[in-house]
């Protein structure tokens, strides 16, 4: 207890964060270059093979939005307004943090018929949008690794406490709290940051990649802002 | 007299504060308009991210082939080729 509360007023970003959203991505697919992605879109991810239409997944959020039946309502007049797209609602998915609304769009793309998954969720006036692509014909075979990405869908207000296991969880904010001693020092970068996220890649596979970029991500920030 | 500079303070300040009471009012319905014009853009966008980045990791596979190829032309027929590209000097 006395050690998350020395965590909480060395990090007090943890307590007053805002909601994180991630989701578990399917082993072994790459990140998708940023540069490629539109405005809303945080990450994401490619199959990694050459050639042909690659399956993707990726994550969308949306501020202001009041109400998910008006939103998929705003969202079917969008897709429908190409008039190649079909769209559809396949009914709700259980998710990590609550229902959301699946839904299903067929579209064309260079002739060949494309299937998109979209999933909408809700969360405090924010949409948050999850979409897999694939080529029709392989839905069938993908569809589940789809679901099960978005399935693990989970906002939370601290990554660190989505970390299931007390024992895992406290040795990283043991780390994290020696970092901020360390940060201090001139080879702080090579010596101990670097090895650290070598091994925070590896000890933390079970928490999937995005979780991963985002904790880095922040403790990176966080750390550079103390120094 | 008195009376006289109350009523034109009055007058003054309706006549200012009307403006910026309709153009505040507009910006308002303005924002609401385009907030709701825009509604689903973030499933938009997810949409054309999915399709793009897909199609760039068949492009990015096209562009290996046609470098491959572009490699095997200019070993092969390096100098007639280069004939056939304007020089930019």
């Amino acid at each position: 207890m006395q050690r998350f509360l020395v965590l909480l007023l060395s990090f007090p970003h943890l307590l007053f964060s805002v909601p994180q959203a991630y989701f578990h991505p399917p082993e072994g697919w790459q990140i998708a270059d940023p540069k490629t992605y539109a405005p809303s879109v945080r990450i994401a991810f490619l199959l990694p093979r050459k050639g042909g239409f690659t399956p993707s997944l990726n994550l969308a959020e949306e501020e202001g939005v009041m109400d998910l039946d008006d939103y998929a309502e705003a969202v079917r007049k969008i897709h429908l307004s190409d008039p190649k797209n079909r769209w559809r609602k396949l009914g709700s998915l259980q998710t990590r943090s609550g229902k959301a609304l699946l839904t299903e769009i067929e579209t064309q793309s260079n002739t060949r018929p494309i299937r998109l998954l979209q999933l909408l969720f809700l969360h405090e006036q924010s949409a948050y949008i999850l979409t897999a692509a694939a080529p029709r014909e392989e839905m069938g075979s993908l569809g589940k690794t789809f679901l099960n990405a978005f399935k693990s869908f989970t906002i939370t207000e601290n990554l660190l406490e989505s970390i299931p296991e007390k024992e895992r969880r406290e040795a990283l904010y043991q780390t994290l709290l020696e970092f901020k001693e360390k940060s201090k020092e001139s080879r702080f970068q090579e010596e101990v940051w670097n090895p650290f996220q070598k091994r925070f890649l590896s000890e933390f596979n079970d928490m999937g990649a995005y979780w991963q970029l985002l904790l880095l991500q922040y403790f990176q920030e966080e750390l550079k802002t103390k120094v | 007299m008195k009376r006289f500079l109350i009523s034109i303070l009055s007058v003054l300040l309706c006549v200012t504060s009307a403006p910026s009471y309709g153009r505040e009012s507009l910006d308002e319905h303005a924002e609401n308009t385009d907030h709701l014009y825009r509604m689903g853009v973030g499933a938009k966008d997810g949409a054309f991210t999915a399709t793009s980045t897909s199609m760039l990791g068949w492009g990015i596979a096209l562009f290996v082939a046609i470098a491959l190829l572009a490699t095997t032309i200019h070993h092969s027929g390096g100098k007639k080729k280069a004939s056939l590209v304007p020089s930019s000097t």
